[in-house]
């Protein structure tokens, strides 16, 4: 039996478009067997990349499964707070109280919140000598 | 799959989560072959096999590839065969979010319990109770120390912790 990947398979149920895809329909074109194919469509839903809903077909319950398009990269929103260094940062998981890494005594932090303080009151006194101006 | 790396701000992303300029050519590459090879990498980029590797480490420990090895029968080596799995992204980025935004909420709590001192020469801050012990001078230079209020500090990551709170929230709709 073929390996079949969670790629190939996210594959096929998007190629289907928007009327989706039978479970039974998906394991049978990758040439596998219901339980690898109902394992797969599974992690593909656990991951929310795509989406199943319960139908009946020939007297048997299956899957039909859709591919969810909130998962676009597109939609993907970085937001890293002006350069926060935190979201770069190699030791992010291991950062808290108490440990060797923490949010208190970290330098590249200290370092990020004085510019964004220095930045906020450029602005502000930039828009007060504007106002004056005006 | 059909995930468009160059779409949005993935290869951005990447690069910055990575810090390595070649990863953008790295992706690229493997994106555009269902599986390929650390070596084949390597020779592809000229880039030393180690480095790669590294590169290709950091991407799997932000769970964007993945790989499988098979053992060279002839000289008993792995060969990895790595595949990027751009999809994870989504997940990434809110778990990046919700570990930074629980270092955030940490020093907001440290700074509103705290009062601090600071060096004129920009040694840096310390607490109102290290500052008693050195007498209020700098560790480092010796310079008097003088109060820094830490009003602002509080009000920006106050405004941070909003906006990432914000952030999340459209994620989860």
């Amino acid at each position: 039996m073929k390996r079949v990947t969670e790629k190939d398979a996210y594959e096929v149920i998007r190629s289907a478009g928007s009327k989706g895809l039978l479970q039974s329909d998906l394991w049978r074109s990758l040439n596998t067997n219901s339980r690898e194919g109902s394992r797969i469509a599974t992690k593909l839903e656990k991951k929310g990349l795509v989406r199943r809903t319960k139908e009946l077909c020939d007297g048997r319950w299956t899957y039909r499964l859709y591919v969810d398009e909130r998962t676009q990269v597109s939609d993907v929103l970085w937001c890293t707070l002006n350069h926060c260094p935190c979201f770069t940062c190699k030791n992010l998981s291991q950062c808290g109280v108490g440990h060797s890494v923490s949010p208190n005594n970290c330098i590249e932090l200290d370092k990020w919140l004085i510019d964004q303080v220095a930045e906020k009151n450029g602005k502000e006194t930039l828009d007060e000598s504007e106002e004056k101006t005006n | 799959m059909h995930f468009d790396i160059e779409e949005g701000q993935f290869l951005e992303i990447i690069k910055e989560i990575i810090g390595e300029e070649i990863v953008v050519d790295i992706v690229k590459e493997l994106n555009s072959k269902p599986e390929i090879t650390d070596e084949e990498l390597a020779n592809k980029f000229d880039v030393r096999l180690n480095d790669i590797r590294k590169i290709l480490y950091k991407l799997y420990e932000n769970n964007l590839a993945s790989f499988r090895r098979l053992r060279d029968k002839n000289t008993g080596w792995y060969i990895f065969f790595w595949t990027l799995t751009p999809e994870n992204i989504t997940n990434l980025i809110r778990s990046k979010n919700k570990q930074v935004l629980g270092v955030l909420k940490a020093r907001l709590e440290y700074e509103k319990s705290h009062i601090f001192y600071r060096c004129p020469n920009n040694c840096g801050a310390c607490t109102f109770e290290d500052a008693m012990e050195t007498g209020f001078k700098c560790v480092k230079c010796g310079a008097p120390l003088y109060n820094a209020p830490n009003s602002e500090t509080i009000s920006i990551l106050e405004e941070k912790i909003e906006l990432l709170n914000n952030t999340l929230e459209n994620k989860e709709q």
